[in-house]
């Protein structure tokens, strides 16, 4: 990388199609004709010969002289080589060397042309044989700088030295498989070489003038034929080293592009050798002064005056980045860019033109001269931020917006649910079915008929209570669906013939909603707890993403339970405060009055009592046959309800139904800000009521417990009987049965029992979880309204009192209690930590879980909070 | 061809001219006629082997298969500042110059070797395949890019040159003319240091254990090896017999390779005495000192670069990037904007020029510059931009710009741990506190070397209350950057905690 350019003064482009050798070009004063300017003289390839005066216009009349010479050029150098007549010294000619041959000219300028002479020409080789040129020196050998003579190396590092017009002698340079370049050092009067082994060598021009050298002869060319020849490669030395000897070698390491004397410190000669990584500088006697890494490229080198200091030279390396480096000693000290920037110098001067001292002239590889000085111009000039058009920011920020609302979009938490998504309403009519159409449960069904819940039709024959309820089904996206499949998830008190739906396909966009009918029944044997029915549609979107849509049925009152004339058994009752006027009851509860026939409606509403009491009568019947009940009544005076009935888990349904009920009826009425707080007004919960639920169910699982290992070991025994009967039965010598068929049939029988027993047992647990259940939501929703608990309270209690009864909910129960007991409920200085014991054990009794109960409800009631904030 | 030239002169000129191709062309036409022209022969071997030259006197990238297969015994755990892979002697820069990839501090230059492992030599196999392209950019092979570069060249010639399995390397080591110029085409070309070895073995033996170059080479093929112990008593040998440079560049690589910098450096510091004015010795001192954290012997190494050879762009990028991380905005932004005049246009120089305007409170200059870098960036640095554009983000308080620069840059270089950190940081800004561990994880696990995201990590478990989690990662953070003054106060707040509990 350079900081400055180099800036053309003058440049011309030679033919391209050429080429040229380093050596093929040379700045010099050839002719008077301007003796301060030199002339650049190039020879091509094709053979070419130019001349060209750089002036300061570039004109195609700087083009003195151009010459084909009919036979490549190798090299071009100008010295004293034109002898002349009298004892003068030689004048300036130009040696032009070809393959071939040697020519000297003299530029003849008394015409207004420029023409070339030739002084005189010499075939290389002997007779013009076996002799390829390679390159060639000059200088005044044998330490006499008046005659210039001009030594030509061939192709295989022989050198033949011409004395002006005359063949002085042929020598061969010995470990030379390939020519290195030459150099003549006037002071060593030596010739300074390099080498195939890596070796600059230093040849002493005495020693190769006296040296012996057969070579001309015709069997030594024979012999040196043989070298080259594979048959003999164990023959490699030359005779003529024996005789030609360098007077020192110095190994470099590395190829030498080139080798030049120059005086670097101004105080001796240096041989300076450029490698093809390192530049060297060797003393006289060929040991390395210093060396330089340059860590680029090399093509070529040369050396110029120091101006600084006169006498030394400065050095001017050309690097394959197309640079020139300017080394003054080991110091780079400028580093300047050729103009064009995708070639390189192959050969560089530096001389000076009339214009100005010290002008660089460069021949690039692509042909083009120049002569170029050290501007300081800055190598990429201009290579600043490039502007772009105006900007108009008002679009900017447009778009700014834009993308930002994109991103934010992106960003943001709430996922944006796909648009294509099933929707689901429905309809559930105000009446129930007629039930005068029979309804027969066939097709799989028969085991709905039991507990179905009957209903005379008008015809006086026996329906089926029934209710059928109409689900719309819309899907938003575009196209249709195939197989979405609709689950209803059922209470216990409802039922209905199929809980899965199929639906093979759904038309999606606008068209009309698919409306499904299903027909709900009421179940006779349990008693309800809740009266919503979730509906569940799952689907495939096209990429094959399950996805569910939801809703709920929630059915009417009247499909669980029916008015009847009031009753008045109150074992269990409770009161429910309101702080607002009393709502009369046959308003509150007008669908259950709407689906009553006359004669009902005017057994329930004898005399306009409806309004203060209602009696609920459920489904299912006690053991007595009796249906339960439950009964409403409302205080005239201020907002008080009471509910009350005979069968405490009967309360639960009418309760929560009236305090929905009341919270609608407000919130319709007065808005959510109405204030209605709803009491409960006992001075106790009905806790012993809530255990003994709880100890009926626990003795029932206990029963069910027994009954079980009984049917076991009935069973075992069975078994064991069959197989003594069965080892008699096959062997040949039966011992008598002794009875064994007796007790055989007697087992069976009494398997039968018990496992009839343990039916009955399993039913038993069914409707004690089903009181229980009622029970516990009962208590619940005291214990909500009594301590006006928070709805995250409430859901924290309910979760642990679960109204959702499994089979282990005793021991569940306990340990939840026990887990609120050490957590949220825990006394502030008590360890919070503590391992539960986590085994579902059935316990022997109910008594931990009763106190563990009491002890959540005391600490509720001292005012402890159930959620965590 | 020029009609009445001689090829085999054409060749030699144009291998001069360094025309590689169509001097192998010429001597290719030569060799088809007279196939055993030696001086054809050695002409064309020559072209090849400096069409493939490979500058050796760098360090070479590291392949994945140098790691796994490197069995060079290394002191697992050097004492600091006498290795490489624990270089730093002095924490003091410690939080406020970025490490490269493999976790060592960032140079201004990027040069080969740097961004890898070895002498880097705590580096596991796992993180030699990150990096833009994991394990493609460095061949698979012991000899890593050498041998690609080797072959892409025999394509050129059509088909093998020299049969090198076929080579009497005995007869060719009597004639060495030729053997000098077969070793570098076996070293270079044909990328055979076995046999290389051979030949140079027999050379040596040939010139009677005295000639340096033999030894050099010997030294070379040793290195090439993996035997870098040999290798060092050659080039030993060969120094005592004539000292030079490039031999001195040799063992200094070797001594790298070993990971032991110090004597590296001492060798380096006693040739830089024979040669005083050659700045690549100096460079390599500079370089050391760069690897072993010490700024200041290496910023002055890499003052005396420029008095010597004043366009050193490496000395020059790294005297920048020292001056920037030692809070002097303003001298790199003069040393970048030399750079800049000098003809060099990328983007990391552009961006650094962004990074110094904007630190040296030339705001109007920062932001052209960074879109200049966008401008030039590929996808391989345009992450870094995008992650300096962040940086100037949160500087100037602009956080959603920071956190789209972020994302851009983690979008493009998915392995910048840096800005998965700073991510992080800003997430918990926006009390996105999964999503920061996220962050903090990923840069974790990205850039293990780092103790930015380890820190910030064990803060935010801290607060979130994960205790045990906090004092795992605070403790690493202190392994890499024991005197990090808020992980020393946070790991004894979390002591005084967990001892409380017990």
């Amino acid at each position: 990388m350079s900081l400055f350019k180099a800036k053309d003064y003058w440049s011309t482009s030679l033919s391209a199609s050429d080429e040229y050798d380093s050596c093929g070009i040379t700045v010099a004063h050839l002719t008077t004709l301007d003796p301060e300017q030199p002339q650049i003289i190039t020879g091509s390839f094709e053979g070419v010969l130019r001349l060209h005066l750089p002036s300061e216009e570039a004109s195609p009349r700087d083009l003195l002289l151009e010459e084909d010479l009919g036979s490549p050029i190798l090299s071009v150098k100008v010295g004293n080589f034109v002898p002349t007549n009298t004892s003068d010294p030689p004048t300036v000619g130009l040696a032009v060397l070809h393959p071939k041959r040697l020519v000297v000219y003299k530029v003849d300028n008394s015409t207004p042309t420029l023409s070339l002479n030739k002084c005189y020409e010499h075939q290389l080789g002997v007779h013009g044989k076996h002799f390829t040129a390679a390159n060639m020196c000059s200088g005044g050998f044998g330490s006499d700088p008046s005659r210039e003579q001009i030594c030509v190396q061939s192709l295989d590092s022989r050198i033949q030295i011409f004395d002006l017009d005359v063949l002085s002698f042929t020598r061969r340079l010995p470990n030379a498989l390939l020519p290195g370049p030459i150099v003549y050092h006037e002071k060593l009067d030596s010739f300074i070489t390099f080498n195939s082994l890596l070796d600059v060598e230093c040849y002493s021009f005495s020693v190769l003038a006296s040296a012996q050298d057969t070579l001309d002869s015709d069997d030594e060319e024979d012999k040196l034929k043989n070298l080259k020849s594979p048959n003999h490669p164990s023959n490699t030395s030359v005779s003529a080293s024996k005789k030609v000897q360098a007077s020192w070698a110095t190994n470099l390491g590395e190829s030498i592009v080139e080798i030049k004397i120059g005086s670097l410190e101004g105080v001796s000669k240096d041989i300076v050798c450029l490698g093809t990584k390192c530049i060297f500088a060797l003393n006289d006697l060929g040991s390395i002064k210093w060396s330089k890494f340059l860590g680029y490229d090399t093509i070529g080198f040369t050396l110029f005056d120091n101006p600084k200091n006169p006498g030394s030279n400065n050095i001017i390396v050309s690097g394959a980045d197309g640079n020139l480096n300017v080394y003054r000693s080991q110091r780079l000290i400028w580093k300047a860019k050729l103009s064009d920037p995708n070639s390189f110098s192959i050969a560089t001067f530096v001389n000076d033109f009339d214009c100005c001292k010290g002008m660089i002239t460069t021949l690039s590889d692509d042909c083009r001269l120049s002569v170029s000085y050290l501007g300081t111009e800055s190598e990429k000039e201009g290579q600043v931020v490039k502007e772009g058009k105006e900007i108009n920011y008002d679009d900017v920020d447009e778009e700014h917006r834009k993308l930002l609302g994109i991103i934010r979009a992106s960003q943001s938490d709430t996922r944006i649910e796909p648009r294509e998504k099933i929707i689901m309403r429905t309809q559930v009519p105000k009446r129930l079915d007629e039930p005068d159409q029979v309804h027969t449960f066939d097709g799989g069904f028969e085991h709905l008929a039991d507990s179905a819940v009957r209903m005379p039709c008008i015809d006086g024959s026996e329906g089926v209570l029934r209710i059928t309820a109409k689900l719309f089904l819309t899907y938003t996206g575009t196209g249709g669906l195939k197989d979405v499949t609709v689950t209803l998830n059922l209470p216990d008190s409802v039922m209905t013939k199929d809980t899965c739906i199929k639906i093979d396909k759904l038309k999606g966009g606008s068209a009309t909603p698919m409306i499904i009918d299903i027909v709900f029944f009421a179940n006779a044997s349990v008693l309800p707890t809740v009266d919503t029915v979730g509906v569940t549609a799952m689907f495939f979107t096209a990429s094959g993403e399950p996805r569910t849509g939801t809703a709920s049925i929630k059915l009417p009152l009247f499909f669980f339970c029916r008015l009847q004339p009031a009753t008045k058994e109150p074992t269990f009752k409770f009161k429910l405060d309101t702080n607002k006027q009393p709502i009369m009851l046959a308003g509150l509860f007008d669908d259950m009055m709407d689906v009553l026939t006359d004669d009902e409606r005017s057994a329930v509403d004898a005399s306009g009592t409806a309004n203060y009491v209602l009696t609920f009568r459920y489904w299912i019947a006690d053991p007595n046959g009796v249906p339960y009940n439950a009964t409403v009544l409302l205080s005239k005076t201020s907002g008080r309800y009471r509910v009350q009935s005979h069968h405490m888990p009967s309360l639960w349904f009418i309760s929560s139904s009236l305090c929905s009920r009341l919270e609608s009826y407000f919130l319709a009425s007065e808005g959510p800000d109405s204030g209605l707080e709803l009491t409960y007004n006992e001075p106790h919960l009905p806790l012993q009521d809530f255990y003994n639920c709880i100890d009926s169910h626990f003795i029932s699982r206990q029963n069910l417990v027994h009954l079980l290992s009984l049917q076991n070991d009935c069973a075992h025994q069975f078994r064991t009987i069959q197989k003594r009967l069965l080892l008699r039965f096959k062997d040949r010598n039966a011992v008598p049965l002794n009875q064994l068929d007796v007790l055989l049939s007697e087992t069976y029988h009494r398997l039968l029992e018990i496992s009839s027993q343990v039916e009955s047992a399993q039913w038993t647990i069914t409707s004690t979880s089903n009181s229980l259940s009622c029970t516990t939501h009962l208590i619940l929703l005291f214990i909500k309204l009594r301590y006006n608990l928070l709805p995250s309270s409430f859901t924290v209690l309910s979760s642990h009192l679960s109204p959702h009864i499994s089979s282990t909910w005793e021991e569940s129960t306990d340990l939840n209690m026990m887990t609120l007991l050490r957590t949220v409920l825990a006394k502030k200085n008590q360890d919070q930590t503590g391992n539960l014991n986590n085994n579902l054990v059935m316990q022997k009794d109910t008594n931990k879980l009763k106190k563990h109960i009491s002890i959540v409800v005391d600490r509720i009631h001292k005012g402890a909070s159930l959620s965590a904030d | 061809m020029p009609s009445q030239i001689d090829p085999t002169w054409l060749a030699l000129s144009r291998l001069r001219r360094r025309r590689f191709t169509s001097c192998i062309s010429v001597c290719t036409s030569i060799l088809s006629t007279s196939p055993y022209d030696k001086a054809v022969w050695s002409l064309k071997s020559q072209a090849l082997s400096l069409e493939a030259y490979t500058d050796e006197t760098e360090m070479e990238e590291e392949g994945v298969g140098e790691i796994l297969l490197d069995d060079n015994a290394v002191a697992t755990l050097p004492r600091p500042g006498t290795s490489l892979s624990a270089p730093r002697v002095n924490t003091s820069s410690m939080g406020i110059r970025p490490l490269s990839s493999s976790g060592r501090p960032s140079t201004g230059f990027s040069r080969p070797g740097s961004s890898s492992i070895r002498p880097m030599s705590g580096m596991t196999v796992d993180a030699a395949f990150k990096g833009p392209k994991p394990g493609t950019a460095r061949p698979m092979t012991t000899l890593g890019r050498e041998v690609r570069l080797g072959t892409a060249s025999m394509e050129n010639s059509g088909g093998k040159f020299i049969e090198v399995d076929k080579l009497d390397l005995r007869k060719y080591a009597g004639r060495p003319d030729l053997a000098v110029v077969l070793v570098d085409y076996l070293l270079q070309v044909e990328v055979n240091p076995r046999k290389a070895l051979e030949l140079c073995s027999e050379a040596t033996q040939k010139a009677n254990y005295k000639s340096w170059f033999w030894k050099r080479k010997l030294g070379q093929c040793y290195y090439k090896l993996g035997l870098y112990r040999d290798a060092e008593k050659q080039l030993r040998s060969s120094l005592k017999d004539t000292p030079m440079i490039m031999t001195y560049f040799d063992l200094t690589k070797v001594y790298l390779k070993l990971d032991i910098p110090n004597t590296a450096l001492s060798l380096l510091l006693s040739a830089g005495e024979q040669f005083p004015m050659e700045p690549r010795i100096l460079l390599g001192i500079a370089r050391i000192y760069d690897m072993l954290g010490d700024i200041e012997n290496s910023s002055a190494a890499y003052k005396k670069v420029l008095q010597i050879d004043a366009s050193s762009v490496e000395a020059i990028s790294c005297l920048a990037s020292n001056s920037f991380y030692t809070d002097n905005p303003e001298i790199s932004l003069r040393y970048y904007r030399r750079l800049l005049q000098m003809g060099l246009s990328s983007t990391e120089l552009w961006s650094n020029l962004g990074l110094s305007c904007f630190h040296s409170s030339q705001f109007d200059m920062a932001l052209s510059c960074f879109s200049k870098a966008l401008q030039l960036s590929n996808e391989t640095n345009e992450g870094d931009v995008w992650y300096n554009i962040g940086l100037t983000g949160v500087s100037i308080g602009d956080l959603a710009l920071a956190y789209q620069a972020f994302k851009v840059a983690v979008s493009i270089d998915k392995n910048c741990a840096e800005a998965y950190a700073n991510l992080g940081v800003l997430d918990l800004r926006k009390n996105d506190w999964e999503s920061a561990q996220a962050m903090f994880e990923q840069a974790k696990s990205l850039a293990p070397f780092l103790f930015e995201p380890l820190y910030n990590l064990a803060l935010l478990q801290w607060k979130r209350g994960n205790l045990e989690g906090a004092y795992e990662n605070v403790k690493e953070s202190l392994i890499i950057y024991p005197d990090h003054e808020e992980s020393l106060a946070l790991k004894k707040e979390l002591m005084g905690s967990l001892m409380g509990l017990r």
